[in-house]
């Protein structure tokens, strides 16, 4: 790719989009995700010599270095960050019950509306998880990476990765059930 | 449904747990399904998990469809990156011609991530840390009397600073010496002051109430008029003795000579902090001087 200008235009059209959904699920805040996703491309760029294909591919070699800048900024900014609380999100939602809504997988004429509040709902739940287990959920349930891969990106064990996946799942599950209760 | 945070509690637990993401995930081998569908009817715990890390999962549905890319973020990205950014720093000639001209390399102050980096290290613990440094080292280098501002290369070398300090060490010690010195001097005195009482035999007789008197400051130099043995009485007569000193004579003529000299002596070593009043001071020279 050395002063392959269209290649390297190639990859970044390829690979944006992904990035900046991984630094977008991760931080829950666009802005964020967009400075981020120029950090991580402009990282990428400048150590594109050090990528051997021999020790993965280049996705996972991409996503290592988004989640290690990500990390990086969670440290960062760990005591400017201010959770928002999620009862606003479900006071917004007041026709039905995010629950209900989605174990009665029903119709409505607002789905689609519905839709967006519950997934805004459910990505200020996943900020709040924590952060070793909400990167390996992001990466297993919104990258679609096996536990080969998403071990190779956090280096840590397959099963040390599967145990997060579990955990992280249902401390997702047990916020937005505490939430609701709250709520209710 | 139970609030509780998982832990697992047996070794069972902990490997049911890994293979709970299989099963989510459709990936559980045959041969490990009637080992996790056990323990997940035996466990309340770990069944509870199951419930939970399954709302999960679907919950996370919700986030599958990727997020909106802001618009003009690829452009941003590929004219911060790339072989086409350094483009941008060619000059285009009349003729045609490209100059191209190196990236103007940014200085490190106005590198992006700089702030962060400061704020990250601005901790008040840190600038506690080293403040306290900071003091810690200027305490002690005032105390050692190095100065910053007259401090050069050449001093730095281990036989420089090794000369400094054996200075150093020598101004402090040399009063310390000098005190032990005025001791021992005084120390020697009073042994042959003794030496002499002894052998003169002068002190062995009626100086038990005299010898409580002994003046406690004396001026320096007095030492010098020390009476005949045996002729003490003819001394004590002053010629002009103010009148609110008459009390002087009395007592005067039943001092040891020996006495006299020493504590004459002992009072140049300690000047002005005797505690002895000034009366009695003027006292014992006029005695002396008459």
């Amino acid at each position: 790719m050395d002063g392959d200008s269209s290649a390297w235009t190639e990859l970044v059209r390829a690979q944006h989009r992904r990035v900046y959904g991984l630094c977008y699920r991760f931080t829950g805040n666009p802005t964020d995700a967009e400075d981020l996703t120029q950090d991580v491309f402009l990282k990428i760029y400048s150590n594109l010599a050090s990528f051997d294909t021999n020790r993965g591919s280049l996705q996972v070699w991409i996503t290592t270095m988004t989640r290690n800048l990500l990390v990086d900024h969670f440290r960062r900014t760990k005591k400017q960050r201010v959770t928002s609380s999620l009862d606003d999100g479900w006071e917004s939602a007041e026709e039905l019950k995010p629950i209900d809504r989605l174990t009665s997988r029903s119709v409505s004429p607002h789905e689609s509306a519905a839709s967006n509040e519950l997934a805004k709902m459910v990505q200020e739940a996943l900020a709040r998880v924590p952060v070793d287990l909400r990167e390996a959920v992001i990466l297993r349930d919104l990258q679609d990476m096996d536990y080969k891969e998403i071990a190779c990106v956090l280096g840590i064990p397959e099963g040390t990765v599967k145990s997060r996946i579990s955990r992280g799942r249902a401390e997702l599950a047990r916020l937005l059930e505490r939430n609701r209760r709250e709520v209710m | 449904m139970t609030e509780r945070n998982f832990n697992p509690n047996s070794p069972a637990c902990g490997q049911w747990e890994v293979l709970l993401a299989d099963s989510l995930d459709g990936l559980l081998k045959p041969e490990d399904e009637a080992i996790f569908n056990a323990h997940l009817v035996a466990c309340p715990a770990c069944s509870a998990l199951y419930e939970e890390a399954r709302r999960g999962r679907e919950w996370m549905e919700f986030l599958s469809p990727e997020p909106e890319v802001p618009a003009g973020l690829l452009d941003k990205i590929l004219a911060n990156t790339g072989p086409g950014h350094e483009a941008g720093y060619r000059l285009a000639t009349a003729g045609g011609n490209v100059i191209p001209i190196r990236p103007v390399s940014i200085p490190a102050w106005q590198r992006p991530g700089l702030v962060a980096r400061v704020q990250r290290y601005a901790e008040p613990r840190l600038l506690m840390t080293a403040a306290m440094a900071f003091f810690s080292i200027t305490m002690t280098l005032n105390i050692t009397g190095v100065r910053l501002s007259s401090l050069r290369l050449s001093d730095l070398r281990p036989s420089t600073m090794r000369s400094y300090m054996e200075r150093q060490l020598t101004m402090a010690s040399t009063p310390f010496i000098r005190y032990y010195d005025n001791s021992r001097l005084a120390y020697e005195v009073q042994t042959t002051m003794r030496e002499l009482r002894q052998t003169t035999g002068v002190g062995e007789q009626g100086e038990g109430e005299d010898n409580r008197q002994k003046p406690q400051n004396l001026a320096p130099g007095e030492s010098k008029q020390i009476p005949v043995p045996g002729n003490r009485g003819q001394q004590t007569d002053p010629p002009q003795q103010p009148d609110s000193l008459a009390a002087g004579p009395a007592v005067l003529p039943a001092i040891n000579y020996s006495d006299f000299l020493e504590t004459s002596l002992i009072s140049q070593l300690r000047p002005a902090h005797s505690g002895g009043s000034r009366r009695e001071s003027w006292e014992r020279s006029t005695v002396w001087i008459a």
